[in-house]
């Protein structure tokens, strides 16, 4: 049962067999099979405590599993020390050394790896790794008069510098600010590319999952719930959970009519479709229905648009919030509850903007509708 | 206006840090310049027929330090031994409980550490006289067999009294630099390919000198002046400058001669302190926030 990403099986870089972590009574890696092939950049997302750090400790070295095999290229490194293992990691807060100076803390691997290099040698690499993190000249900076979005350059660059066929990331961009965090997005993208080998990268932020990686594994308490490309995930998430997390989602519990069609709790039918790979609820079964904000058509009361789509109610704007490029509006339905609807500034330009308390429309279709049995 | 609101403002603050540090000013200059500045003059002045201090400008006192050389040699040969004996006993001690330990144990093994500073310095060394003299442990070694070992007012005995009183006072500030210290750079360096044995010294020793250099230091700085366990675990056979100071001083009365002895381990220490503290600040690589005392 292991979930290939793609089918590189057999080139793996990362593979995971039954692979499981106890904390005393937590469980914080339950049971997981992954295998992650050469020359990808994927990601671990999931909400803080779910257990990604301690499955990145396990490939780097620092954790053991209770049970399961962990493998690197082929090989089992179950009870291999970090300092024998080919995979470097980028920490969470860098972790440099604060007693080095910049040219010190980047040539660390190696002179641990090669003990007889020459200064000459050492100096080279050590300023190729700075260009290509674009710190060039920053050698003799000491750690603590460089800024964040430096030091992470610096973590980046000595994790890198020995050539592993592995990078690990914790979470390396949560300290930055939102701009830098675009930025060093790209960067760290154009970086895998450059370099070629696995980027394994975890974090808590759906997005910082979604525009970086190839691959998104979306954890919850322990275990993967769903492997895929982000526009997998985003567009045929396997479960409720999984829309819930990766983007925005209004839920709407019901039975299922079989067929399509749910009988919601107010008595309205709504139709739909199951994501792709995933068996529609059985009739009679409780169902629940998930439409994402953004599909949602809001409109005026009485204004056609929002009235033409499959499914339409009307009700009250309770709260919007200006985001920039979209505005979101909490709707009041009395049939439905709270809906979040979301607008962007090209749908305002036709439909105008919306003050609380208006009466308004909301209409989605049916393809904007996926259907999950509620468990 | 503004800049005179601003001076004055600024003129108050400065009022207020000179008054509030006034009480140590009058402390430091009443009480440690003016007695180092008393003791200089008197180093160069002479004994009076019925001791004390006869206004007077010789270097007598000073010629005269190497008939008492034994002091200085004892103190110059213990005072770095004992300083770096309790370094390599503490060291491992500190390492064990900053690291090591179960968090649940530590305040417990902590308290342990300064449970012997509850009783007398005075009370704990007897106790000493009693472990070391004849009655102690030669005779339990004369029981299996190693007869005639002699360990009470032996250089022996002394740095074993001064490594248990001194002890604790390493332990702590090398305690509170390992303490301190990130474990995520000891897991950066092993994934980095360091061994725990190369981390050791790449990572953990450099960052704990800071504690290591104010541990010694403080250790140092008071083992230079320690006259107690000398003369009680010694039995003045092994005397410090200390012994000396009280001897010169309260015995022979001849305060012109202690003066040039207690100028000379000034000067001594001194000179000590300062090449050890350029040494430890380069070890520690030169850091601005290394502050080594
Ligand atoms: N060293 C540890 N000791 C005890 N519990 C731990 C330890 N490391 C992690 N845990 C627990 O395991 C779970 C997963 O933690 P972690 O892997 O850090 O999650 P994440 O990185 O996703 O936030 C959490 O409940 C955490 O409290
Ligand atoms: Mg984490």
């Amino acid at each position: 049962m292991t979930d290939d990403i793609k089918n590189g099986a057999e080139t793996a870089d990362i593979e995971f067999r039954g692979v499981s972590r106890h904390f005393g009574d937590v469980i914080a890696v339950n049971n997981v099979d992954i295998s992650i092939p050469r020359g990808g950049f994927v990601s671990f997302l999931g909400p803080s405590g779910c257990g990604k750090t301690t499955f990145l400790r396990m490939i780097a070295g620092f954790e053991q599993p209770d049970s399961g095999d962990v493998l690197l290229r082929g090989e089992s490194v179950v009870g291999v020390p970090a300092f024998k293992r080919p995979v470097n990691m980028v920490f969470q807060h860098y972790a440099l050394f604060p007693h080095l100076n910049v040219a010190d803390n980047i040539g660390y691997g190696i002179k641990q790896v090669n003990r007889k290099i020459s200064k000459k040698e050492l100096a080279t690499r050590v300023g190729e790794t700075l260009e290509m993190v674009r710190l060039p000249g920053f050698q003799e900076r000491n750690i603590w008069e460089m800024s964040g979005g430096q030091q992470q350059r610096v973590a980046l660059a000595r994790a890198l510098i020995n050539r592993p066929n592995v990078l690990l990331l914790d979470e390396p961009l949560a300290a930055l600010d939102r701009k830098l965090r675009r930025d060093m997005q790209i960067e760290l993208q154009n970086l895998q590319r450059e370099v070629g080998i696995t980027f394994v990268l975890v974090t808590h932020d759906q997005e910082e999952a979604l525009s970086m990686s190839d691959t998104v594994c979306l954890m919850k308490e322990g275990r993967i719930v769903q492997t895929g490309s982000p526009q997998d995930l985003y567009k045929e998430p396997l479960s409720p959970y999984v829309a819930d997390f990766v983007g925005k989602s209004n839920f709407f519990k019901g039975i299922s009519e079989g067929a399509g069609a749910v009988k919601l709790t107010c008595g309205r039918i709504v139709e739909g479709r199951a994501p792709l790979t995933v068996e529609l609820p059985p009739k009679s079964s409780a169902a629940v229905v998930c439409v994402r904000p953004e599909m949602i058509h809001i409109a005026a009361e009485g204004n056609k648009g929002a009235s033409e789509h499959a499914m339409y109610f009307t009700g009250n704007i309770v709260n919007r919030i200006f985001l920039g490029e979209n505005t979101e509006y909490v709707v009041r339905i009395d049939e439905l509850g709270d809906v979040l609807v979301m607008s962007s500034r090209l749908s305002e330009a036709s439909t105008g903007t919306f003050e609380p308390n208006q009466s308004v429309t909301i209409g989605w279709d049916k393809d904007a509708t996926l259907i999950f049995a509620d468990t | 206006m503004d800049t005179s609101v601003k001076t004055k403002a600024e003129r108050r603050r400065k009022w207020t840090t000179a008054m509030l540090l006034a009480p140590a000013t009058l402390w430091y200059a009443v009480l440690l310049l003016l007695p180092l500045v008393t003791i200089v003059i008197f180093s160069f002045g002479e004994r009076g027929p019925a001791g004390g201090y006869i206004p007077a400008f010789t270097f007598d006192n000073y010629l005269n330090l190497p008939t008492r050389s034994k002091a200085f040699f004892n103190t110059m040969t213990l005072a770095p031994l004992g300083t770096l004996a309790c370094l390599l006993i503490a060291y491992p001690l500190a390492y064990y409980l900053a690291i090591v330990a179960n968090k649940k144990y530590k305040t417990l093994l902590l308290v342990l550490v300064i449970v012997p500073f509850w009783t007398s310095l005075l009370v704990r060394t007897y106790a000493w006289i009693f472990i070391l003299g004849g009655q102690g442990l030669p005779k339990l070694l004369a029981f299996i067999g190693f007869e005639g070992v002699r360990m009470i007012n032996t250089p022996g005995a002394v740095l074993i009294g001064i490594i248990y009183i001194y002890l604790p006072l390493m332990v702590f500030p090398i305690y509170v630099s390992l303490e301190k210290l990130d474990t995520r750079l000891l897991e950066a360096s092993s994934d980095l390919g360091a061994s725990p044995l190369r981390t050791f010294f790449q990572v953990t020793l450099p960052l704990s000198i800071p504690g290591l250099a104010t541990g010694s230091m403080m250790v140092f700085i008071l083992l230079m002046g320690e006259f107690i366990i000398p003369q009680m675990l010694g039995g003045g056979k092994v005397y410090f400058i200390g012994n000396a100071l009280v001897d010169v001083f309260l015995q022979s009365r001849n305060w012109p001669f202690g003066a040039a002895f207690a100028v000379s381990l000034v000067l001594i220490m001194l000179v000590t302190i300062t090449v050890y503290m350029r040494y430890m600040s380069k070890l520690a690589g030169g850091r601005d926030d290394v502050s080594v005392m």
